[in-house]
């Protein structure tokens, strides 16, 4: 029979707080499933203004860019844990991956990768206010400028369809159960 | 030759065989041709040994024993005794555990904030300026971001890494919409 002393056993219990506590504190970072909607929108000099559906982001994307016309392309709603990321296939064969990494302090941090096919074309660490915005732009899509305006939060409890809620869902083969409306 | 006076005073050192050499010889040397000092120091040996057996030798038996179990049963205060306890405790095994401990800890925690370290704040333009990736110049793959005073403190996106296969890339920021812009022209050359 093995003799466990209590100074073992104190240092074994220290030991193990010691290794285990900075793990549990890291895990607590990540709480629920973090929505994730990606709208591309087309901006062109066409002199036709703002997509009605593009209301609630229209003032900033007019402050921000200087086109004419934005229109909305397409509209995606996913859901991501944290470490686990979820993709979107937007317009022009570009794939956009979104993983959350922690949640903090009404703060989300995610990887956010832009692929052209399978090429990526650009990867990011970024950190976004809850339901914040992240713009990202510069390809060329048919006669415009495609932006691509990424928006995390935690899900809304309690309010009924949100500004952007899509209507069709058409999960993507790459995403647990990301929603799909294109244009 | 020393006189008899001198002699009498060494007799009871030269009986109990306290005296140099040379005092002894001196004292031995005396003896042998003075009748009186060896009479003398006949009556001091006498005398030690009537004083010997006039005083009893103490009973040492159970001494010790004694001796420990009133020690034992003496009050000591008890900041003394622990400070006997704290002495007497081996405190190589404690001090290298909690060493250890504290490493591993101290390791956890630094690797820790460096995962997880402060990100930058990006704000290459605080207006609506629009920025061409052109304007831009060249950078490496892995863009070096700017530090900023305030990290994230009007609501930016804060970005703490950025790569891209473009040879340019342009960031800015709107603070009073709270959105931050990264444009990837098409058009840019990539290193491949």
């Amino acid at each position: 029979m093995i003799e466990v002393t209590a100074t073992a056993r104190t240092a074994a219990i220290v030991f193990f707080l010691a290794i285990v506590t900075p793990a549990f504190i890291a895990a607590q970072t990540c709480g629920g499933p973090i929505e994730v909607k990606v709208q591309c929108v087309l901006g062109t000099d066409t002199n036709l203004g703002l997509d009605e559906r593009l209301r609630p982001i229209g003032s900033r994307l007019q402050r921000l860019f200087r086109y004419s016309t934005y229109r909305l392309v397409s509209y995606h709603k996913g859901h991501a844990i944290c470490g686990q990321g979820t993709a979107f296939d937007l317009p022009g064969g570009r794939v956009l991956h979104v993983e959350p990494q922690d949640v903090r302090d009404d703060t989300i941090r995610m990887q956010v990768v832009l692929f052209q096919g399978e090429k990526p074309l650009m990867t990011t660490d970024v950190k976004l206010l809850n339901h914040g915005l992240l713009f990202l732009g510069g390809s060329r899509y048919e006669q415009g400028m495609l932006i691509i305006a990424i928006e995390a939060g935690l899900p809304d409890t309690g309010s009924p369809g949100s500004k952007n809620s899509p209507v069709l869902i058409k999960p993507t083969s790459a995403s647990p159960s990301p929603s799909t409306k294109t244009e | 030759m020393a006189d008899c006076a001198e002699v009498v005073r060494l007799l009871g050192a030269f009986r109990d065989g306290e005296l140099e050499s040379e005092q002894v010889e001196l004292v031995a040397r005396h003896l042998a041709h003075c009748a009186q000092c060896e009479r003398t120091l006949g009556e001091i040996c006498r005398l030690g040994e009537e004083l010997r057996a006039a005083v009893g030798e103490p009973c040492l038996e159970g001494f010790v024993e004694r001796v420990m179990s009133r020690i034992e049963h003496t009050y000591v205060p008890l900041r003394l005794r622990l400070w006997r306890r704290i002495a007497s405790f081996d405190w190589r095994l404690p001090v290298a555990v909690t060493s250890a401990s504290l490493a591993a800890a101290l390791a956890s925690v630094a690797a820790f904030m460096v995962l997880t370290r402060p990100a930058v704040d990006l704000r290459f333009a605080s207006s609506s300026t629009f920025v061409r990736g052109e304007d831009i110049a060249e950078q490496p793959r892995a863009f070096q971001l700017p530090q900023a005073g305030e990290i994230g403190s009007r609501g930016q996106v804060v970005i703490s890494r950025l790569e891209t296969s473009l040879r340019h890339v342009a960031v800015w920021s709107e603070p009073e919409a709270n959105t931050t812009v990264i444009w990837l022209p098409e058009d840019a050359e990539t290193d491949d």
